[in-house]
């Protein structure tokens, strides 16, 4: 279907042998001359060919009057032209046999033009070419020295590489990369994703050696099920830090269940990024902080991390750091005095943080971060420095230099913080700039490190097979199949008890007599205590008409609870007709749950659970993930939920059967996902019993996708 | 807000030797102060029980009442929906059984009917005095933690305010069938129990959990106070 190159994936596209700019100009304050500058001045290796009807010579290039005139092969072209122009140049560039177009041009999709949108699309496809954008800021590699953007002509090679939904973000964020002293090894902005999107960037970048990791700015994903794919992938190789917009965005308030309000798409993206391995930072500060570090540092191999420092004061600022961002202190007071009291003075301290006090100088750190370099059992070093006078501020850089290269030597991870006046920031600056992991505050020091813990914990708990439970779909069909034909697009409370019941989801034992006889049958056969409900078409609102009895003990209280509804009944809706009643069990004790899942516009089937009763909408103490998934991550989940402690057991309580809660929310997840007529299932209240107990479905909402356009 | 008798409360089960006023004496001290508490009696004799439940009317909780005594729910001595004498009865000697010979009686109260459960307490900080608490009740407070705190004396703005500040604030409105509570009568709860604090150095903790909300109306349902002896102001 999308067509690829000799490598299998868009390699052409970030190492073109040769560039056409298409719209080139003469004229210093057009985008069609500033790219040509870029690429020219960047040090690009392949040819460029300027194109321009009007002939002549840019920068001292012979400019093509088309495409097709251009010698020799084009693997890329550069549209730049007017939208009005944009379909001629497709086709003149198809005709030449390009491969890629970088559709600079703007006017179409995002301002209404869906319609020249796909008809560019599909002249590019019909002539085998891949399309770039349209709306885009162009294309930077690092691999090809192409700098074939209309952004900054300075551009710090590195490690870094940057997909960006964004224009003019993206492109302020190449200038200031340069500024933090961020290298990177690609930039491509996707502009309105007509054809190549992330999935495909991501692709070509998880094998590319200069990448170290992947940052991506994103406001909205389409193809969500290939996106979730693409990123599994792209994070079990390289760190992925997504920076997306759009958090507060109550897009999904007027759905009509709680699956739906509770996952604003931005709730839903968030879980997902998680369950696939990626960072979300919330702030671009963040993501450069992160990236910056994960660039030129491993990952940690275990979880013992140890602070070194001169102050005490930063000491415990950074294990209040380590506590928020997830970073365990090595705590193993025996060791760490074996290891650090030889390289620490009397008066410090040898437990973490180990403590050089405020005479450290240079020597000092050397010894202590060699002895920490030295042993296996630490994993991760935050290096703290506070500006001191006995401190010789012209060792400071080589200090830190020398001590990083040694700890990339051995791939071990090491951050510092260093904290002063004048002389430490110009420190930093200049190590920054020497792609040393160096900050002056210490929470962006450590937070990067929570990063890289992040990602580490991923890829070990990472598995390759889900747990898919067995759903009959053709029975869920033919409980579905009468109510679409009917055009109805939720179902009754019968109906979604019944379609839980197939599906194996525990229900309420229910039965239904018409005599009284039976009812006191009915309540023997389900055990006590038991719940009456009238049933009468007739009777929409049962408790208002005095049809429900609750907590009946035994026969005696099921007989006058029998005849009591029927009076009522009779009295308050008269010539109702009443087919009898509904005899269920009681659910009682337990602790409330919801677990739901549906089909996200935009990420397809996710599930979700939280907890349930009359707390829902208050609390929204929900989970979500992408379904299909394995039992631990359902179980990460729910142990994501603040309320997770009440299924443990509290006050003397035992603890609940997560085991059943697990095994519901899957088959809830596998019945849309086998059956996509269903759009969302929700249970509220769950009630789950004490482990080994199991759980009742106490209330079950069931809608159906309406017909696809 | 006289509180008017409150400190004698507190003042005999100091001289008693005592570190905490039982539920029932604890109520007493919340009512000195106009804090609406359960409706409910101390029995101590079997004979007393149906005449004490009568007077409250069914359906009835009935739990054991010691200074002593915490954890009651762990130690099976609430026993709830107790809709007859019989059952009543029944439930004193249950409860009897489990105190163990503690000295104390059994309440009989009535039995507060409402989903929504909320906290109210007070606690004196070491730097900055008597501090009142409101927050989520029943077991979420031991599990969300969505407390919020305002230091005594508190004006009804602080009280209404601190409303607004729990993450759960939207149980205090009207939804799924339910009334939104009454804010007024919490705030005006609130300062009192502020006001308990401020007034009676000997009260070191009080806890109110849960303060439950029959319909709109809050009503303590469980209290307990705790006694310090108090410090000599530097």
């Amino acid at each position: 279907m999308n067509r690829k190159d000799e490598d299998g994936n868009i390699r052409r596209l970030f190492e073109p042998r040769s560039i056409a700019v298409v719209g080139a100009s003469a004229d210093p304050g057009k985008i069609g001359y500033k790219i040509l500058e870029n690429i020219h001045s960047g040090g690009y290796a392949g040819r460029i060919a300027p194109v321009n009807p009007r002939g002549g010579e840019i920068l001292g290039l012979p400019v093509h009057e088309n495409v097709e005139a251009v010698p020799g092969e084009v693997d890329v072209a550069v549209i730049t032209v007017p939208a009005k122009f944009v379909r001629a140049a497709v086709e003149d560039c198809g005709r030449k046999g390009v491969k890629y177009l970088l559709v600079i041009t703007s006017g179409f999709s995002e301002v209404g033009n869906l319609r020249g949108e796909r008809e560019v699309v599909s002249l590019a496809r019909e002539a085998g070419m891949r399309i770039v954008g349209p709306n885009m800021f162009g294309i930077y590699s690092a691999a090809a020295s192409l700098n074939a953007t209309f952004g900054p002509s300075t551009i710090r090679p590195g490690g870094v590489a940057i997909i960006s939904q964004s224009g003019a973000l993206g492109l302020a964020m190449i200038g200031k990369t340069y500024t933090e002293n961020i290298g990177l090894s690609a930039i491509c902005s996707v502009g309105n994703k007509a054809d190549v999107d992330e999935a495909d960037l991501l692709e070509y970048l998880v094998p590319q050696e200069e990448t170290k990791v992947i940052l991506m700015y994103i406001e909205g994903v389409r193809e969500g099920e290939r996106f979730i794919k693409a990123l599994r992938e792209a994070t079990a190789v390289k760190p992925v830090i997504v920076v997306k917009s759009g958090r507060s965005a109550r897009g999904a308030a007027a759905a009509a269940s709680h699956t739906g309000s509770l996952a604003g798409s931005d709730r839903v993206f968030d879980a997902v990024a998680r369950q696939c391995g990626a960072l979300r930072a919330e702030t671009v500060k963040d993501a450069f902080d992160w990236c910056r570090y994960v660039s030129v540092n491993p990952l940690p191999r275990g979880e013992e991390t140890v602070i070194i420092t001169n102050g005490g004061g930063m000491g415990v600022l950074a294990t209040d750091a380590c506590e928020k961002f997830g970073i365990h202190l090595y705590d193993d007071l025996e060791v760490l005095k074996n290891i650090f009291s030889p390289v620490t003075p009397e008066f410090g301290s040898t437990r973490n943080p180990v403590d050089l006090t405020g005479g450290a100088e240079a020597g000092d750190y050397d010894r202590a971060l060699e002895a920490a370099l030295e042993r296996d059992d630490v994993h991760s070093v935050i290096a703290l420095y506070c500006e001191t006078a006995v401190f010789d501020a012209g060792k400071l850089p080589g200090m830190v230099h020398e001590n990083y290269r040694k700890y990339r030597e051995r791939e071990k991870p090491v951050t510092f913080s260093l904290f002063g006046g004048e002389s430490t920031e110009a420190t930093v600056s200049r190590l920054s700039r020497e792609q040393v992991p160096v900050f002056s505050d210490v929470y962006e020091a450590i937070s990067p490190l929570g990063a890289a813990y992040a990602c580490r914990r991923y890829r070990e708990s990472r598995k390759e097979a889900f747990d898919v439970p067995a759903v009959d779909r053709e029975a869920l069909r033919g409980i579905i199949g009468p109510i679409q034909a009917e055009g109805r697009h939720f179902l009754l409370a019968g109906e979604a008890q019944k379609l839980m019941g197939i599906s194996g989801v525990p229900v309420p034992r229910t039965r239904l007599a018409s005599t009284l006889g039976e009812a006191v049958e009915a309540s023997r056969d389900i055990g006590y205590p038991v719940v009456m409900k009238v049933v009468s078409r007739d009777i929409v609102h049962k408790s208002d008409a005095g049809g429900v009895a609750l907590d009946l003990d035994n026969e005696k209280e099921v007989m006058d609870a029998y005849e009591a509804i029927l009076q009522n009944c009779r009295t308050r809706v008269p010539g109702a007709r009443i087919q009898g009643v509904e005899v269920a069990e009681m659910v009682k004790g337990g602790t409330e749950m919801i677990a739901g899942a549906k089909i996200d516009p935009s990420f397809g089937p996710i599930v979700m659970v939280g907890l349930g009763g009359i707390y829902v909408e208050v609390m929204k103490d929900v989970a979500f993930r992408s379904y299909p998934l394995d039992r631990g991550e359902v179980l990460s989940m729910i142990r994501e939920i603040r309320s997770y402690p009440l299924l443990l057991g509290v006050r003397g309580e035992s603890p609940k059967d997560i085991r059943t809660l697990v095994d519901t929310i899957l088959l809830l997840g596998e019945m849309v996902f086998q059956c996509r007529e269903v759009s969302d299932i929700e249970i509220n209240p769950l009630v789950v019993y004490d482990e080994g107990r199991g759980a009742r479905a106490v209330d079950v909402r069931v809608l159906l996708a309406k017909e696809e356009r | 807000m006289s509180g008017n008798g409150a400190a004698e409360i507190v003042e005999k089960a100091l001289r008693e030797g005592r570190r905490t006023l039982s539920e029932h004496e604890s109520k007493q001290v919340l009512a000195r102060y106009g804090i609406p508490v359960t409706r409910e009696r101390l029995v101590e004799r079997r004979q007393d029980v149906p005449k004490a439940a009568g007077e409250i009317g069914y359906p009835l909780v009935m739990k054991g009442c010691s200074a002593g005594i915490a954890h009651k729910t762990e130690r099976g001595l609430i026993h709830v929906d107790l809709r007859n004498a019989g059952e009543a009865v029944e439930a004193y000697d249950a409860i009897l059984a489990g105190m163990n010979g503690e000295p104390g009686g059994v309440l009989v109260q009535e039995m507060v009917r409402g989903r929504r459960e909320l906290v109210m307490g007070m606690t004196r900080d070491p730097q900055f005095g008597p501090c009142v608490m409101f927050g989520l009740g029943g077991i979420f407070t031991e599990i969300l933690h969505d407390v919020c705190f305002r230091r005594a004396p508190l004006e009804r703005g602080d009280a209404l305010s601190m409303m607004g500040e729990i993450r759960g604030r939207g149980i205090l409105d009207a939804a799924r069938g339910m009334e939104a509570a009454d804010r007024d009568r919490l705030a005006d709860m609130l300062v009192r129990v502020g006001r308990i604090g401020l007034d009676l150095d000997a009260v070191a903790e009080i806890d109110l959990n849960p303060v439950i909300l029959a319909g709109k109306n809050p009503v303590v349902v469980d209290a307990l106070v705790i006694l310090d002896v108090p410090r000599r102001k530097l």
